[in-house]
């Protein structure tokens, strides 16, 4: 059993990460994504990569959070042995455990793919390379790698939102799967 | 003992609304705080004025609707199973009593922060000259609405104070309650 301080922290510290994680997203996608099309498209490119450069900071503290919390309010469970040896793939509880941390790696998953392959397509600079062709080549991948982002965005919230509906589920009965 | 009955399925789903509800709208409340006003420094003016804006309309709709499903939701699950209604020690009771007022108060307190915002400072802040501000002065069309981005700035830190602190206790409840 954890110490009831070290639940109240670890339990602070994993809302205030779906905090970040859900609502950070649906403010990016449904409220700065919006208002930036208000604007020269010149000064919404800088503004939208500034602003993703942070947020995705935050998007993996928040995947960081996660397990570590998770973890310690698990171990605060009077009934761990819910989810000991086959429990884990037999009961609902245990099921719907399992559920959460793989929606939990597609999120991680997803999240490298975006850090990793599109933002730096996106944040490649224009250059002269190749002539008007090149540029035309360069600003069609930003484009498509632009969609493929909120693509990827919106199923993870998605996703997260499903992880929340796991949640709720084990608080006022044993899970849903 | 229940003041509602209600199966377990429809207190999942209230959870789970009352929980998303709370992640968008403290989500949204972070991201303003975390990511938005650093990035003002580095825009023209005038362009702070229309994302300003245009965030600041859509803002206060998410923020009014998570609080009311927030509300809602909580009333519900809150009538339905809550330690308060179980039989238990008076200590125990005492807790979630206090839990549940200091949670009353944040959510009253984020409705006002949030209407007064929305209703009242926002669209000062964004006020065009009408005809009937033609007697003012220019300098103090810009006095004023300095003045109401100033009290925004300082409703936003309250708004983010408080909801922090809401969080904390239902953290705190969510950590006695197992």
């Amino acid at each position: 059993m954890t110490a009831t301080w070290i639940r109240i922290v670890a339990s602070y510290l994993h809302l205030l990460a779906v905090a970040v994680y859900l609502g950070g997203s649906v403010a990016m996608e449904f409220i700065m994504g919006p208002a930036q099309k208000f604007i020269p498209p010149a000064q919404a490119q800088v503004i939208g990569q500034k602003s993703a450069d942070k947020f995705l900071i935050l998007v993996w503290s928040a995947l960081v959070v996660f397990p570590i919390s998770g973890m310690l309010l698990f171990f605060g469970i009077q009934d761990q042995s819910v989810v000991s040896g086959t429990q884990f793939f037999t009961t609902t509880y245990g099921r719907t455990l399992f559920a959460m941390m793989f929606l939990w790696l597609v999120l991680v998953i997803n999240g490298a793919i975006i850090t990793f392959i599109y933002r730096p397509r996106l944040n490649q600079k224009a250059s002269s390379k190749g002539g008007g062709a090149g540029v035309q080549a360069n600003l069609e991948a930003q484009i498509q790698a632009a969609k493929k982002v909120s693509l990827i965005t919106r199923i993870d919230l998605g996703v997260a939102l499903f992880i929340v509906l796991l949640g709720a589920s084990m608080v006022y009965g044993n899970g849903i799967l | 003992m229940k003041v509602i009955a209600i199966s377990s399925s429809a207190q999942t789903i209230f959870n789970f609304l009352f929980s998303a509800s709370w992640a968008i709208y403290i989500g949204g409340a972070l991201i303003m705080a975390i990511v938005w006003k650093p990035l003002q420094k580095g825009l023209a003016p005038q362009q702070t004025a229309v994302l300003c804006e245009k965030m600041g309309e859509k803002y206060k709709w998410v923020a009014l609707s998570s609080l009311s499903v927030i509300g809602i939701s909580w009333i519900l699950l809150g009538l339905s199973d809550h330690e308060f209604f179980r039989s238990g020690s008076l200590g125990i009771k005492g807790v979630t009593y206090l839990q549940g007022a200091i949670g009353a108060v944040c959510w009253v307190g984020l409705v006002v922060v949030v209407m007064l915002m929305g209703v009242k400072l926002h669209p000062n802040s964004h006020k065009r000259a009408s005809l009937k501000d033609a007697e003012l002065s220019l300098e103090e069309m810009k006095l004023r609405r300095r003045k109401s981005i100033k009290k925004m700035d300082l409703l936003l830190k309250a708004e983010l104070s408080i909801a922090l602190i809401a969080v904390f206790t239902l953290a705190w409840s969510q950590a006695i309650s197992k």
